[in-house]
Formats: C-alpha cells, sequence, structure tokens
C-alpha cells in the first residue's frame, strides 16, 4: 500500500489531502484557517500570481484597482472552451485551473517535507463531460501532477465517511445500506445513491443541477442587493450602472453574507464607493433577515428536492428506505436546505463533520489502496430482435486496457441508409432495473440493394478512456468515414475492502 | 416531454451462422433481397413468423388493390 494523495478541486475551495497507510489516517492539508483553500486567482500587472486566502481576502479591496485583475470559479468554465483576458493576453480556463493546481502543490509540499504531490487522484462532479475532464487533466498537468484516476466526488465522499481515522475503511456495519450522497456545493449539486454492497459501493442513480449552486445564490443575492440599492436610492434601474470589478466586490460581500445567513437571522451587506452619483462616492449599506434569503433560494431548494426524487424513483427506491443522507458542500449548509431535506428522510440526515475535506480525504484513500472504479452497470447494444448484447459486464475494472472491445454487426435493414447503434446500460443485481443510458449512434451505410444481397457490416469499437470516458466509434464497410461518440454518464463503483473487482472480459 | 416513439435498432452480431442471418432481416426487406424465401411453398419453413407477418403487411389485397394487410372491408376481417 502506497501514501495517498487526493485533490478536490472545487468551484469555490480546493483542498489537497494525504494518507498515510502505517498510521491509516488522513491528513486534510487546510489553511492556516484550518479551512480550505479558495479557488480564487489574482492576477497582478507586474506578472505576479497569488491563489488563495490572499486572493480571496484581497478581491474586495483591489478588484477595482487597476492592475489586478481575479479569477474565481474557474471550475465551471472548464470544457466551455472560456478565455479570460488578463492584462492583454488571452488565458484559457485550463491555464488559470493550472496556478490552483501549483499553489495546491506547493502549499501540500511545504507542509509536508518529503512529499512530492506529482500523482493524485482528482475528484470530479458526476456530471463533468469528457472535455471538461480533459482541460483539467490538462491544467493538473501543466503543474506537475499526473492525474492516477478520476473519482467521482459523492464516491470519494463515501468513502472518507467509511473510513476510520487509525483503522481503516470500515463497510461492515454499512451492509446492504443505501446511502444517499447529497453535495451541494458552489458550481453543482451532486445526487447520487449509492448501495453498499459486498463491501463495495454501487451507485444506483445520480441527479442534480449545474450551474444552480452557491454561486448561483451569490448571483442573486447580488442582484437583490442591486434592487435595494435603487429602492434607498430611488432612482430607475438601469440609471445603477455598477462597474464588473465593483460587482465582484458586491458579489464577494454576498457570499460571505450568505454564509453568515446559515448561523444568524440577519445579516449586514456593506460594499463601499459601490455607486458614483454627482462626484460622491455612495455606500451600499442594508440587512437582510434569513427569512428574506429563504425566499430568494426557495424554488431552487425546491429544484433540489425533485432532482432527490428523480434519483429515487430511477433507483426504484422509497425515500423511507434509505438509510443515510450525507451532507456535503457549503450549499448544503444553507438552513432552509437542511430544514427540506429533514422534512423527506427525518433523522437519518447525517451532518459530517468534515465535509470540507472529506473528497479530498476519501480521494486520498483511493489512491492509497489503489481502489479502482468498476462499471456498476453493464453496458450492452441492443439488437433489432429487442434483445440486449453485453459489451462490459458489471463489475469490470473501468481500466483502459480492460474496457476495450471490437464488434462486428450487420444490418437488417439498410433501406434508410443508416445503422441504428442503440446503446443501454442496465444494472442486474441492483434493485435499479431501468436504463439509464440510453444512446443512439446513426452509423452510415449504403442504402443500395445489390443482387445478390449483401448484408451492410458495421464494425464498432468500445473503449474506455483515462478521463472515464466510453468512446464509440462505428463503420460501415462500404463507407470510407465512420462516426463517433462519446459516453461519459456512466455509473461506477468501487470495491472498498474484501473480494476483487471483476477483471475479465 | 415524453413520447411513445422509439428508436429500435437495425443491427445483428455477426456469428458463423452466416447463412441464417436473412432470418433477422424484416419480412417486407426480406421480399425485396430474398424473394425466392417467401414463395408460398417454403414461406413457414423458411421465414419466421414475425418475417411472415411483416411480409404480408405488404401484400396488395386482390380485392381492395392496397396493402390493407387483410383489413379493408371486402376482405372479411371487418
Amino acid at each position: 500500500m502506497r501514501q495517498g494523495v487526493g485533490i478536490d478541486f472545487g468551484t469555490t475551495n480546493s483542498v489537497v489531502a494525504l494518507y498515510d497507510s502505517n498510521l491509516r489516517r488522513t491528513e486534510p492539508l487546510t489553511n492556516t484557517r484550518n479551512l480550505p483553500h479558495p479557488s480564487v486567482v489574482w492576477y497582478k500587472a507586474d506578472g505576479s500570481v497569488k491563489v488563495g486566502i490572499e486572493a480571496k481576502e484581497n478581491l474586495m479591496g483591489y478588484s477595482n484597482v487597476e492592475g489586478n485583475s481575479f479569477v474565481y470559479s474557474v471550475k465551471r468554465k472548464l470544457g466551455k472552451e472560456k478565455t479570460f483576458h488578463i492584462f492583454g493576453h488571452k488565458l484559457r480556463s485550463y491555464e488559470v485551473a493550472a496556478e490552483i493546481f501549483r499553489y495546491l502543490r506547493e502549499e501540500a509540499e511545504n507542509r509536508k517535507s518529503g512529499y512530492d504531490i506529482n500523482e493524485a487522484i482528482v475528484t470530479i462532479p458526476v456530471y463533468f463531460n469528457g472535455f471538461a475532464r480533459m482541460e483539467l487533466r490538462e491544467a493538473a498537468e501543466r503543474a506537475g501532477i499526473f492525474i492516477r484516476n478520476f473519482v467521482h466526488e459523492p464516491f470519494a465522499a463515501i468513502v472518507g465517511y467509511c473510513l476510520q481515522q487509525g483503522t481503516g475503511l470500515h463497510t461492515d456495519l454499512m451492509e446492504n445500506q443505501l446511502i444517499l450522497v447529497y453535495d451541494w456545493g458552489g458550481g453543482t449539486l451532486d445526487i447520487t445513491l449509492v448501495q453498499i454492497l459486498d463491501g463495495g459501493a454501487v451507485e444506483l442513480a445520480t441527479a442534480g443541477l449545474e450551474d444552480k449552486a452557491g454561486d448561483y445564490f451569490d448571483d442573486k443575492l447580488a442582484r437583490f442587493s442591486r434592487s435595494v440599492l435603487v429602492e434607498q436610492l430611488k432612482i430607475e434601474p438601469n440609471k445603477l450602472n455598477i462597474l464588473p470589478s465593483d460587482l465582484d466586490r458586491l458579489r464577494s460581500e454576498c457570499e460571505r453574507a450568505k454564509i453568515g445567513l446559515s448561523t444568524k437571522t440577519t445579516e449586514a451587506i456593506r460594499v463601499a464607493s459601490i455607486w458614483r452619483r454627482d462626484g460622491k462616492l455612495l455606500d451600499m449599506d442594508f440587512h437582510i433577515s434569513r427569512t428574506d434569503f429563504n425566499k430568494l433560494i426557495e424554488s431552487d431548494v425546491e429544484e433540489s428536492l425533485s432532482e432527490v426524487k428523480k434519483a429515487l424513483e430511477t433507483a426504484n427506491v422509497n425515500a423511507k428506505e434509505v438509510d443515510q443522507v450525507l451532507l456535503i458542500g457549503g450549499t448544503s449548509r444553507i438552513p432552509l436546505v437542511r430544514d427540506r431535506l429533514r422534512d423527506l428522510f427525518g433523522h437519518r440526515i447525517v451532518e459530517v463533520q468534515n465535509a470540507n475535506t472529506i473528497i479530498a480525504e476519501g480521494a486520498a484513500v483511493v489512491d492509497a489502496m489503489g481502489l479502482q472504479p468498476s462499471l456498476a452497470r453493464s453496458i450492452n447494444v441492443e439488437l433489432s430482435d429487442g434483445t440486449l448484447y453485453e459489451i462490459f459486464k458489471e463489475g469490470l475494472v473501468a481500466d483502459t486496457n480492460v474496457c476495450r472491445k471490437k464488434i462486428n454487426f450487420f444490418c437488417t435493414d439498410n433501406r434508410d441508409g443508416e445503422a441504428k447503434l442503440v446503446i443501454k446500460d442496465l444494472a442486474g443485481r441492483v434493485s435499479a432495473t431501468k436504463p439509464l443510458l440510453k444512446t443512439v449512434l446513426s452509423v452510415p451505410v449504403s442504402s443500395t440493394l445489390p443482387i445478390p444481397y449483401q448484408h451492410e457490416r458495421v464494425t464498432v469499437e468500445f473503449a474506455l478512456d483515462d478521463d472515464m470516458v466510453l468512446n464509440v466509434s462505428g463503420k460501415g464497410a462500404t463507407q470510407k468515414e465512420g462516426v463517433g461518440s462519446h459516453i461519459y454518464d456512466l455509473c461506477f463503483g468501487l470495491k472498498l475492502q474484501g473480494g476483487k473487482n471483476v477483471d475479465e472480459h | 416531454m415524453s413520447t411513445n416513439i422509439d428508436i429500435q435498432s437495425n443491427l445483428m452480431v455477426e456469428d458463423d451462422n452466416l447463412d441464417q442471418q436473412y432470418r433477422h432481416l424484416p419480412g417486407d426487406f426480406l421480399a425485396q433481397v430474398y424473394p425466392e424465401k417467401v414463395d408460398r411453398r417454403v414461406i413457414d419453413k423458411e421465414c419466421t413468423l414475425k418475417q411472415i407477418i411483416e411480409y404480408e403487411q405488404y401484400l396488395v389485397c386482390s380485392i381492395c388493390r392496397k396493402p390493407c394487410a387483410g383489413t379493408c372491408e371486402y376482405s372479411g376481417s371487418k
């Protein structure tokens, strides 16, 4: 067993955790305030770059000062071909993300002399697509960190939850339990229903919301604050022009107030010199109550509950059957969110103590123990007679060398010039039997009917890549070029102890 | 939005049993490429029941002169 390194690269905060295999303990490498490092990058005109708490703390003071540029929530921009204009230079989002990885690596190596953070397991949201994974890998590699594997964040959380410091992983007491991971952070809501089976964790269903999380609430609160200011100043809304750098300050203040409202019933929102009128600089200063904040986010919280119900429905599981609900991520600390979840699951809500670092800690354990994800559901091709032909069986190790197959098909009806490849997943031994995945790939074939008739043959290759994306390519025998598709929303399982992953074809 | 339209696969795995592959073709298509298989004298032996039904769906009715699949008022099914 090796020493493990796990990295939770988050939208709002990021953290590295180490796992000491001898002591069987994890150590999250948080900042001096025992908090994860803010995923904020501060570029200065002199070429220097600051990341983390220093960048976040100076955002309010310097974002409207010439020669300073701040980038936050870069994770949300990965895979979207987004560029940032920093002092005349165009930076791709992975180049900004690389600064965060570089900082995390330096911080970790300074804290733990002798540790070389050049390889790690990095966690990703369930709906992080192939292109985003590719850019995340590029960012880490630019910082000298090779990503050994990606692990879904809810999975890493489960591993972290199963770890008892000093004694290792324990799943015995949770055997057969259904655990719902509700991970609502800064960028996404990830809901994953997991069943502990034979010492392993198997994904039964996933659901979630993209772009509706902590950052979205900050923006909502910023818009609300703006409307309050308009009312206070008694001006037309379109007369209030706030500069983008001042909006950054307002947003940062709203984030602080939002966090404060989780423990207090009212919070002040104060931003100095946010608007200029008649040569005078005006401040924003008002109080917001938790009740008003709840009204702002109520519909989004309800939407998140609909996603929970969707995941339960997909897995054919009743809310009463869920044994534990793990609350992870900053947004899940909002009292309204907790109250609504309590209405649904009662006392089975678990407020994880180390919620800020549990994902990175779980990833470090995965790295140290060499745990490899396996396919939670078999991958099949539907045939023309309605039966399913199994390509990869459930439980197969999600390895690029193992999950690779080439199959020859023939087209039973080529009159419309396309072979329809229908790919479905299926769970055999768990309660969910409905396919979660259905992808159709249309492969061009000849539509002519030569006499004597020759069947149109189609060769299809299935290959899982390093980024856990299933690449499917198909080519008709009479065609010059084939077509391809990428399937990134596969469900995975993880063997935590005892037994082995299925490793045969 | 829910729909009851589903995409049906038109692929079968190629195996060693090449001379039996035609049994996976839709009946109407089979009649175009292997007309000898739907000859009245051998159709029951050569084709699957599904293929026979599919083939007959497209036969022109001798009474109504349309591919009515035995549903026209003259053919007695109605």
